[in-house]
């Protein structure tokens, strides 16, 4: 029974993966919005980006 | 066929040989031992009344071995320290002769061969020297001084005036033996094999319930007065069911071997008289006894039962703190070995581990036995264990004997004799308790292996199949620290819906990039805002060469419907920091091993949980053995 169980967690573990791959399933998921208006392509400027570099430094070990 | 020989020269009853060889006859009226001297029998002696032996085999019982048929003629009657045994002579239908060796219901059958060389004396011989015979090592496991008692019916050759008999017995790990018989000079050699009494196929036998199968001569105990109905087993030990007094049958009423006073009282969990069927068979409980080893100080305690059936013969119950053990001798002489350093025993191709090495003392006894058993009585028991099963050795000075047991559910026990209640629940982890685990850690491991072989052909599969279609690539450059560095990319098409991979191939040297990205739909204006830092540092340092992170980086986006796209791109660093060149890949369709990386894990799992419990369990199993902390 316990074997059964664990074949079926396989599979669907397989499925996931199969799904999440073509997918192209990110663990940093990318924030929607909506209307953004035509004009972003005459002033790229004006877009206001949700995310920004946090410009820290990584240098060294 | 039966031939008129003539008569008895005795009483003049008429005797008859079944046999044409047979030498010696007895007569059934008058007991008289005939002998035939070419056309004469001479009447030589008397036969003394014979022990009395519960074997259901008598004069006439015909059976097979190895596909021929046997009549039994005769027999021979031993008695030894463990009771009596019979020697009955078997005529063969081809006109040979053998002997069946019934020792309190353990069978052997075997022939007189002419050894190629003389046999050795007596006195050379030890148990543990081993001798060859028909290409066949045997190893002598006892030296066996037997008192004559008597025989009856025909034989191959004069045997009635003897007293005490020498035998040597020889064992093979697969259940031949052999029987050097130094009654007679030069010595008889015997070679055969153990057989058990189904195969033997035999009929005519003498029908249960009659005959000897309690002994007419029963008595009172000594110490407290009970009746006490002997079993024709050879009993040679009788404990007092009512007061536990030890006595022996041959002489009760001035015996007493051992007062039931100084001993603790123990109850059998499975009352003495129980009848109960195991392995298809009727066995009765005819005796009990607890014993006991110390284990650093700390005495631990068992109980044994012992079972017995006319034809089967005797087997055991051990039981210790609810665990229970269906244990039975082996014919066959297990060879002692080491396996990776740890002491091991061997038995028909099956390798047992040693668990434990102890003396045990038999604390208290009730119940008779084929066999003398005392209070106080000790033994160095050795237990090698290939759960569920368990060979045991019992070393005294005199001998060793080696058991089998077999990890046996108290349910089972309970059913098998019907008992009240349920079975006292198991405590701990028992030395051949089956893991519950065992079988499953491979089937598991089988399975994830099946599964890891699923998942690297899917992979594969996406590897290779995957478009990793390009839809858009352009070289770009800018100034960290300059007024603006935001800009838009050319519309490119995605034509069917699919997963989409943003690139960014650096020129960075010591140095990072942060790009802020929005992809959006042109037509709806719908846009997915993402960023992704990309950097890349190196040097020297005492430890030698070393670098982090990667002057590349990409970026996933999940299936997006077909239609038309274009990216806005706001890369960000240190103002002051050198131009960065960098080429934008937009692709389609771009496979992600990740993923299948991590259902490898996760597949991983259960098989490393069942492993890990398994370990746990006989780690539990074997902190209670000769080597555990």
């Amino acid at each position: 029974m316990m074997r059964l169980l664990y074949l079926l967690f396989g599979l669907s573990v397989l499925s996931g993966a199969v799904w999440a791959d073509y997918r192209g399933l990110s663990l940093t998921r990318p924030t929607e919005l909506r209307n953004v208006p035509k004009s972003v392509r005459d002033n790229p400027g004006a877009y206001r980006s949700l995310y920004r570099g946090t410009g820290r430094y990584f240098g060294g070990k | 066929m039966a031939r008129p020989a003539g008569s008895c020269p005795n009483c003049s009853a008429p005797i008859e040989f079944r046999w044409s060889s047979a030498v010696q006859t007895t007569c059934p009226h008058c007991r008289s031992v005939v002998v035939r001297r070419d056309v004469d029998l001479e009447a030589v002696g008397q036969v003394a009344d014979l022990p009395l032996t519960p074997s259901p085999i008598q004069i006439g019982t015909r059976g097979r071995f190895e596909g021929r048929a046997f009549t039994v003629t005769g027999r021979i009657v031993y008695e030894y320290e463990h009771g009596t045994w019979n020697e009955w002579h078997l005529w063969f239908m081809d006109g040979s002769s053998g002997w069946l060796s019934d020792a309190q219901a353990e069978y052997a059958v075997s022939r007189q061969v002419q050894p190629a060389s003389p046999l050795p004396a007596p006195e050379s011989l030890e148990p543990g020297r081993r001798l060859r015979w028909k290409n066949v090592d045997f190893t002598v496991t006892t030296l066996t001084r037997a008192r004559y008692r008597g025989v009856e019916g025909e034989l191959p050759f004069e045997y009635w005036d003897k007293s005490e008999v020498l035998f040597a017995d020889l064992r093979t790990a697969d259940g031949q033996f052999a029987t050097i018989d130094y009654s007679q000079s030069p010595p008889l050699l015997f070679l055969g094999v153990f057989v058990a009494f189904d195969d033997l196929e035999l009929t005519e036998l003498r029908p249960e319930g009659t005959g000897p199968t309690v002994d007419a001569t029963g008595f009172n105990c000594r110490n407290c007065g009970a009746a006490i109905e002997l079993k024709a087993i050879g009993t040679a030990t009788v404990a007092c069911t009512s007061c536990g007094a030890i006595q022996d049958p041959a002489d009760p009423a001035v015996l007493i071997l051992q007062a039931a006073a100084e001993r603790q009282r123990h109850t059998p969990k499975i009352p003495l008289g129980t009848i109960g069927t195991l392995h298809g068979d009727r066995y009765e409980v005819i005796g009990f006894q607890h014993r006991t080893i110390v284990v650093e100080d700390e005495k631990y305690g068992w109980d044994e039962y012992l079972l017995y059936n006319r034809e089967q013969g005797f087997r055991y119950l051990s039981e210790y703190a609810g665990h229970w053990n269906d244990i039975r001798p082996v014919h066959g002489l297990p060879t002692e070995t080491r396996v990776r350093g740890h002491f091991a025993a061997r038995y028909l191709g099956t390798t047992f581990k040693l668990f434990q090495t102890a003396n045990a003392t038999t604390e208290y006894v009730i119940g008779q036995f084929p066999w003398r058993v005392r209070v106080g009585d000790t033994a160095t028991v050795s237990d090698f264990v290939a759960p569920p099963l368990m060979l045991s050795a019992e070393r005294t000075p005199e001998e060793t004997t080696w058991s089998l047991g077999e990890y046996t559910p108290g349910s089972t026990i309970w059913k098998a004799f019907d008992l009240e209640g349920r079975p006292p629940r198991p405590s701990g982890i028992f030395a051949n308790q089956p893991s519950p685990y065992a079988g499953r850690v491979g089937s598991y491991w089988g399975l994830f292996v099946l599964l890891l072989l699923a998942v690297g052909l899917a992979g594969m599969w996406r590897l290779l199949s995957a478009d990793r279609e390009p839809l858009y690539s352009a070289r770009y450059s800018f100034i960290p620290g300059a007024a603006e560095s935001s800009y838009v990319t050319p519309e490119f098409e995605l034509r069917e819906p699919s997963n989409l991979e943003i690139e960014f191939a650096t020129n960075l040297s010591n140095n990072w990039t942060y790009f802020n990205l929005a992809l959006i739909e042109t037509e709806s204006g719908r846009a997915l805002d993402l960023g992704r830092e990309v950097s890349y540092y190196f040097g020297v340092d005492s430890d030698g060469r070393w670098t982090e992170g990667s002057p590349r980086g990409a970026v996933m986006l999940p299936t997006q419907p077909a239609g038309r796209y274009y990216l806005r791109v706001e890369p960000e660093g240190s103002p002051g920091t050198p131009a960065v060149t960098y080429t934008l890949t937009v692709r389609r369709d771009v496979p992600l091993p990740l993923y299948y990386a991590i259902a490898i894990v996760l597949l991983a799992i259960p098989p490393v949980l069942v492993s890990l419990r398994a370990a746990a369990f006989e780690g539990r199993r074997w902190q209670e053995s000769d080597y555990g902390d």
